[in-house]
């Protein structure tokens, strides 16, 4: 604790005063560069200025070696500058699917997905993102090279990650902890702007692989393509997302869709309720597939002359009192005038019987957040959504500058809980998550939306670049370069020998590494990636063989994971389910299947005890043998002796059985014993 | 003899097949599915849509209930379309006797909340009861649910609103089962968020589908989910309530399966029902609209409202604890309560379902006198105005005497009958054994006395409330003005403080004193208290229908977020005004939508019950201070309550003016309106705001007096928990104040809310027709009675079995759905 009390007297002030200095900057410059007096008089927006299907496309590049790059480009007609400009078509999501070089999809393998905007930092960013309380941006990353751009997300189910993470943590924690404050916090601090930029990506990837769904007519990613993609990316963060099983990943997926939408509801209610309440005008933003993520709060200038000196309920709004605000009676900044008839609908300019009034914003907020909308730009005070955003990072790196744990000192975990949970139940707009996902979809929205205003969206956009306290970020017009200019690298990149088919061909030889190695060892391979950072990976040789065992291997997978959807989501296949899909799902395991595991024993049990399908029981059996499991041979002496098994099941089960046994298929001792036994009588 | 005996049995035989012809069909066992909220239009919509394997994407509802079954495309709730309401309907197919999913004791604030399962399970536990809330109010009204056709040992009921019994075997497993055995699974689970909710409704069908095989001597079983609706509150997708209607497909498929591979698969009958529909549509937000906020107001009356859970209950420091009966909002801007809201709260509102409230308002009267009897403690009251003030009160009081004397006189001697009750029940249960034998938990003997037990001590707790109730009224009218100085006394002795009295009649509604003027009192030339000047008076209908908000964002939805308000008038009041109408022997129902738009449900019952109603477009309607109605009737033209006249799904022949100028059974009126945008509203306006019979006392002649006494007091505590006024939302307007329920609500009289699901399919002996869509209306008073006829237990017209008759089973109302008996 001295320690700690000696570095907060030294240095953390120091760096804290300069953080906070460096905070206030960037407002006054935003401020500066404010339009003044514009008034613009708006017309209805109709929300079927959106054409999903004209306004995002893909492309498909086929990649020697057998994958394919697929890349979505979206019509950014927020950045026209004009209403005559036609929308920059920009490339904004690539993603590798390896196809192994045929057109079978059941040994496809979704592997890398790049968000076009997101990029490596450039020297001053990674610099700036190490000096602790450094809550701002301080750069834009002004070129790419010629590198191609970061994946953003390795799609495979692997253990690697999962291990990366655990040493991640030993090492900090017998590590970096003793290497003292001054080495560590930066360290963190890095790592926690490293972590976050990527999560931005990750949110901004999400929407726009989401609205490309809503669009998806030309199906050159599936359905379950998209649902794996959306579901990997939901659970990115998780510890043990990378061990997550495909066959729960549409679960994932639509557990997620529901959530959010949920999340979107409540928040959209709870702010036009406190709007209204408050005689504030509320503005729903959606984004192109109808999804509201955003809203407006605006007040009027007849409602400020007429409200003067009116109390005010800010809870949830988390702006100033706007009755007693003299800036507003004087307003310098956007305003919009609109026409609303005796029902309060917004209708054209000059409709009659209507009446015009001067809406004044007040707030943007994002409804995408727990629990409570959270306040993106207040037009009044720049500074007011950061410093709430930094009120939890401004603690949380506090308490690691100062090595202060919540376990080893006990009044800090007693003010940091009542702390925490105050702020969390009454949905205080300080102390919470990162808004970055909100802030992300803002960017997105912006870019996208055509119906705001191009005044209005400068403007909301200078705001928004200042609530970002991650200096990785870049803001909104250099991503749109750098989404273009990494799209051209990421194409030089695979049609270069050694580019992407290389990579994929490496990725494979990793792959197979899963067909040699045991869990344990592939435990070590991890270790030594991780210890090496990086350098040495394990993969195998690549051999005609191999190749084709991991055909096999990925099939297997695809249809494996298909029967134990079917086994959980049917009660009767010739009811519910696809038999034909069954059928080849059964034959390809009766004769590749032998690695199959016990799930899809347990799942071709239970299909052959639901289903009446003759030829579809015959199959289980076959499968039931070809797997070299000893829970594949107990399942079919359990058919066997089963009473009311019929005679011709017990037939093949016996055959079956005798079979394995001279195959030295791998039986339980028991279980090989009595089948010993049955063949002696 | 014996020829002779054998002749006299063969007539009688032939005469009780005459007389109550019971129905052929053998059902001898039956699983119903109960959905919560589950809408018919919108299952049947799924069932349609096929995938691309040409299958349909509710498969199992299709084989089941559209190939191997019969479905009734036109089933309503009756009454609001609300849970505890609705159940209680489906349950037990006698008349709506619960008519909110909480209601409150309008003299002790003791709340009725049907939902709360919280203390259910606490007691149940501590072996204090046995039943949710909701069963012990009918069983003290000697209702039986349908499960009670059933023996303790025949019955597997799953976990409902209206539960009988409760398993803490399936309780505790379902959390054993609630995790995956694999790690992997576990992990996966982790990762996506474990989720426990749906825990015991899954035990309860692994349970089901175990015993069907298991327990030949089970003969009913049910399983609730309330899945889809929960979903159909938060969110509109049609996306989220898909993937629901998913999960209920393939339980129907699992346990349709179970039957088939049971041994008696041939006389079972596997059944779907639901409650209410839900007005949840992809891409719209259901508004809110905080009713606390204006009531509270000062232009909304200042009230200090008590609420069944405090309002923005998410966003409150202090967790809400299920266990206290009601929470106080407290207004800032009220006037002659300040800093009383603990004792003299003045509105109760039920919001739940949220497309309606039901509001308690505290009995003007009582106002008045409060405000008077505060006033006239005030030591600087000038004498003259106190005398005036004091006249004032003696008349506001003498008004009230004879009525309140009466009322305290007959609940008085109501209250000893149940003493003398009680004391008789408590040698009884004296005689209850300390500890049972496993004998008597299985056959269900500790149960019952455990149930009894507690409908005894229920009764001590009420009586106690309900005379202290009293005895601060007697307190009251034994003030006399030659003895009366306000400032010796104590208020709460006089005005009863948690308390709200009995109803306002229309007269007070619409001038309903929330407080003294802001000039104060006014005394006219005689030196009297001028009422009309002396206090600010509201009218709540004037009020509610005015509201409308700022923000109009959404296209489809008004910025009027009030359909209309509805109170029945006492008949005997309003009768001399309706002469033409003779004759008249139910309350009419008066719906407000506006001065000019406004109607009169009138309802009368034959010599047989059965109801004819008749709608009577009216304008203006307002009582008078000494009881007298004015109101003008009008042409039927668009815009009247429930816009029947304007609807062109109305099913009616001819003159369109003249059918609906005419009085029509219930039978026509639904026939007529069931496909309209407020479908049944019109019967079940009626059904929710009438009191309605209880078939037992009805039925029960040889009543002793102590009996008869007993039961005028539960009629009296069931119409002491009933709301002043129904208020209605708009399309796509909720009243919800916990939390926030974008996705959609329910409880209004529309359609897409009232429309239910009934669906069943059984074995071959079921003789359940196969492939049938009934499209003749019914609603959910037919469900019990249908049920029970299908397994030979009610005749075709509704009279319950010898059997069921001596379990306290009497004549069902509803109309048995005769299509699946031919």
């Amino acid at each position: 604790m001295k320690k700690a009390g000696s570095f907060f007297s030294k240095k953390t002030l120091i760096f804290f005063m300069i953080a906070m200095a460096v905070v206030c900057l960037p407002s006054q410059i935003v401020f500066a560069q404010l339009p003044e007096n514009s008034t613009d008089v708006r017309a209805l927006d109709d929300a079927s200025n959106f054409d999903l299907t004209k306004d995002f496309r893909i492309e498909k590049t086929e990649i020697k070696g057998g994958s394919e790059l697929i890349t979505v480009f979206a019509a950014l007609k927020g950045l026209k500058k004009s209403s005559d400009e036609t929308p920059k078509d920009v490339p904004l999501v690539s993603i590798l699917r390896d196809t192994l070089g045929d057109n079978k999809v059941e040994n496809d393998s979704l592997r890398y997905l790049w968000m076009l905007t997101y990029t490596k930092p450039c020297l001053l960013q990674r610099a700036s993102a190490f000096i602790p309380f450094l809550y701002t941006r301080t750069n834009n990353k002004k070129s790419v090279g010629d590198e191609p751009p970061p994946a953003l997300l390795d799609m495979r189910s692997t253990d690697k990650q999962m291990w990366n993470k655990i040493f991640w943590i030993v090492f900090r924690h017998f590590v970096l902890n003793d290497m003292g404050s001054l080495a560590r916090t930066p360290s963190l601090h890095y790592r926690e702007n490293l972590k976050n930029y990527q999560k931005t990506a990750i949110v901004r990837a999400l929407a726009l692989i989401s609205l490309y769904e809503a669009a998806n007519n030309t199906k050159i990613l599936s359905d379950s393509e998209l649902r794996e993609i959306q579901a990997r990316l939901l659970v990115s963060d998780s510890f043990f997302a990378p061990l997550m099983q495909r066959e729960n990943l549409d679960r994932l997926y639509e557990k997620g869709v529901t959530q959010s939408r949920d999340v979107l509801a409540q928040n959209w209610e709870l702010l036009r309720q406190f709007t209204e309440s408050q005689g504030l005008i509320f503005e729903p933003l959606s984004m192109p597939d109808g999804k509201t993520t955003h809203a407006i709060v605006w007040t009027t200038q007849e409602d400020i002359s007429a409200n003067q000196g009116k109390d005010f309920e800010g809870r949830f709004l988390n702006v100033k009192n706007p009755w007693k605000d003299e800036r507003l009676t004087n307003w310098k900044g956007y305003k919009e005038v609109r026409w609303y008839d005796a029902e309060n609908r917004q209708v054209e300019p000059n409709t009659p019987n209507a009446t015009s009034k001067t809406l004044i914003p007040l707030g943007l907020y994002g409804l995408d957040f727990p629990k409570i909308p959270t306040l993106l730009v207040d037009f009044r005070d720049t500074r007011n959504p950061k410093k709430r955003e930094m009120s939890k990072r401004i603690l949380d790196d506090f308490t690691r500058a100062l090595s202060i744990s919540r376990f080893g000192n006990f009044p800090f975990f007693v003010g940091k809980f009542v702390y925490d949970y105050v702020t969390a139940r009454r949905g205080m707009d300080i102390n919470q998550v990162s808004r970055f996902q909100s802030y992300s979809q803002l960017k997105l929205l912006l870019s996208l939306n055509a119906s705001l205003d191009s005044d209005f969206r400068n403007e909301i956009s200078q705001r928004l670049e200042v609530v970002s306290l991650n200096p990785l970020e870049n803001n909104l017009d250099v991503e749109v370069e750098l989404a273009q200019k990494q799209y051209a690298n990421l194409m030089a990149y695979a049609l270069r020998e050694d580019g992407l088919s290389a990579k994929i061909e490496k990725d494979r030889r990793e792959e197979m590494v899963y067909l040699k190695h045991s869990g344990k060892e592939r435990m070590w391979f991890a270790m030594g990636n991780f210890l090496s950072f990086g350098l040495y990976t394990h993969r195998e040789k690549s051999t005609p063989e191999l190749m084709a065992k991991l055909d096999i291997r990925r099939q297997l997978g695809y249809h494996e994971r298909f029967l134990r959807q079917v086994a959980i989501s049917s009660a009767k296949p010739e009811i519910d389910s696809n038999l034909e899909t069954i059928r080849a799902s059964l034959q390809f395991i009766a004769e590749n299947g032998a690695d199959a595991g016990d799930k899809t024993v347990k799942a071709i049990s239970k299909i052959f005890t639901i289903t009446a399908e003759e030829n579809i029981k015959k199959l289980c059996l076959d499968s039931l043998y070809k797997i070299n499991r000893p829970s594949a041979k107990k399942e079919l002496l359990a058919l066997y002796q089963n009473p009311q098994t019929d005679n011709q099941t017990r037939s093949i089960s016996l055959n079956y059985l005798r079979q394995a046994l001279k195959d030295n298929q791998k039986i339980s001792p028991t279980d090989a014993t009595f089948i010993a036994k049955l063949n002696n009588d | 003899m014996k020829d002779k005996k054998g002749k006299i049995f063969i007539i009688f035989l032939l005469t009780v097949f005459f007389i109550h012809p019971v129905f052929a069909q053998n059902v001898k066992r039956v699983v119903i599915i109960k959905a919560d909220g589950l809408p018919m239009y919108f299952l049947d919509r799924y069932v349609k849509m096929r995938d691309e394997t040409g299958k349909s994407k509710l498969p199992w509802m299709e084989e089941v209930f559209y190939k191997n079954g019969t479905r009734l495309e036109n089933f309503y709730v009756r009454g609001l379309s609300l849970s505890a309401p609705s159940w209680s309907l489906l349950d037990t197919g006698q008349h709506l006797q619960i008519k909110g999913n909480v209601e409150f004791d309008r003299y002790t604030l003791n709340n009725y909340y049907y939902l709360n399962f919280i203390p259910f399970q606490i007691d149940y536990g501590l072996k204090r009861r046995v039943d949710m809330p909701g069963v012990e109010v009918l069983d003290r009204l000697k209702i039986p649910l349908m499960v009670d056709a059933f023996s303790n040992e025949e019955r597997i009921i799953g976990y409902q609103l209206f539960q009988r019994d409760n398993r803490w075997n399936t309780f505790i497993r379902s959390f054993a089962n609630a995790f995956p055995p694999r790690l992997e699974d576990l992990v996966d689970e982790y990762t996506m968020g474990l989720s426990f909710r749906d825990a015991p409704h899954e035990q309860v069908e692994r349970d089901i589908i175990r015993f069907l095989s298991e327990r030949p001597q089970v003969n009913y079983f049910d399983y609730f989910t309330a899945n889809f609706d929960h979903v159909a509150h938060h969110v509109s997708d049609d996306f989220s309530k898909f993937k629901e209607l998913k999960e209920l497909d393939l339980v129907v498929g699992r346990i349709w399966t179970a039957i088939q591979n049971s041994p008696r698969a041939n006389e079972t009958a596997l059944v779907l029902v639901s409650d209410h529909g839900t007005n949840s549509q992809d891409g719209l937000y259901s508004q809110g609209f905080n009713l606390l906020r204006i009531l509270g107001s000062a232009d909304g009356g200042g009230h200090h409202i008590v609420t069944k859970r405090p309002p923005l209950a998410n966003y409150r420091v202090v967790p809400e604890i299920p266990l206290f009966p009601f929470t106080t909002t407290v207004s800032k801007e009220s006037s002659y309560l300040k800093g009383q809201s603990d004792k003299y709260p003045t509105v109760l509102i039920d919001f739940d379902g949220n497309e309606r409230s039901s509001i308690y308002f505290r009995d003007n009267d009582l106002n008045l006198l409060h405000i008077l009897f505060q006033q006239l403690q005030n030591k600087k009251l000038k004498p003259e105005l106190k005398k005036a003030v004091t006249d004032a009160f003696f008349d506001v009081l003498n008004r009230r005497r004879e009525e309140w004397q009466f009322e305290i006189a007959q609940f008085r001697t109501e209250i000893a009958a149940i003493d003398r009750e009680i004391e008789e029940k408590q040698k009884v249960i004296a005689t209850f054994p300390k500890k049972y034998t496993p004998e008597q938990v299985e056959n269900g003997t500790e149960k019952a006395n455990i149930r009894f037990t507690r409908l005894n001590s229920v009764s001590v707790r009420e009586a106690n409330q309900h005379e202290e109730y009293l005895r601060v009224l007697s307190n009251l009218i034994s003030l006399r003005p030659e003895n009366f100085n306000p400032t010796k006394l104590k208020l709460e002795d006089y005005i009863p403080p948690r308390a709200i009295g009995g109803r306002n009649s229309v007269y007070k509604l619409q001038n309903y004193v929330v407080s003294l003027s802001p000039n104060g009192f006014a005394v006219n030339e005689k030196g009297e208290l001028d009422f009309e000047k002396s206090f600010r008076r509201i009218n709540y209908f004037e009020f509610f229908q005015k509201q409308k908000v700022l923000n109009n964002v959404q296209k489809q939805i008004s910025n009027r977020p009030i359909d209309f308000s509805a109170v029945p008038i006492p008949v005997g009041d309003i009768a001399p005004f309706l002469q033409e109408e003779f004759p008249l022997n139910c309350d009419p129902i008066w719906v407000y939508a506006g001065a000019e738009k406004q109607a009169l449900v009138l309802a009368r019952k034959d010599s047989e019950g059965k109801l004819s109603l008749k709608y009577l477009p009216i304008s203006n309607l307002r009582e008078t201070e000494n009881g007298d109605f004015e109101f003008q009737k009008q042409e039927w033209s668009e815009g009247f309550p429930l816009k029947i006249f304007e609807d062109a799904n109305l099913s009616i022949s001819g003159d369109k003016r003249v059918w609906l100028s005419q009085w029509h059974t219930e039978l026509e009126w639904l026939n007529a309106t069931h496909k309209t945008t407020y479908s049944n509203g019109i019967i079940s306006l009626t059904e929710q705001l009438n009191e309605q019979p209880i078939a037992f006392f009805e039925d029960n002649k040889n009543a002793t007096a102590d009996e008869k006494l007993i039961q005028r007091m539960k009629i009296r505590e069931r119409n002491l928990v009933r709301a002043d006024l129904l208020l209605m939302a708009n399309d796509h307007w909720n009243f919800d104040v916990v939390g926030f329920n974008p996705g959609g609500n329910h409880a209004s009289f529309l359609r897409v809310s009232t429309n239910s699901t009934f669906m069943l399919a059984g074995g071959k002996d079921t003789k359940i027709p196969q492939g049938l869509n009934i499209t003749n209306p019914y609603d959910s008073l037919s469900f019990t009675p249908t049920m029970l006829a299908l397994m030979g237990k009610v005749d075709q017209n509704g009279n319950p079995t010898n059997e069921l008759y001596k379990k306290g089973f009497r004549k069902f109302p509803g109309r048995i759905v005769s299509e699946l008996f031919k």
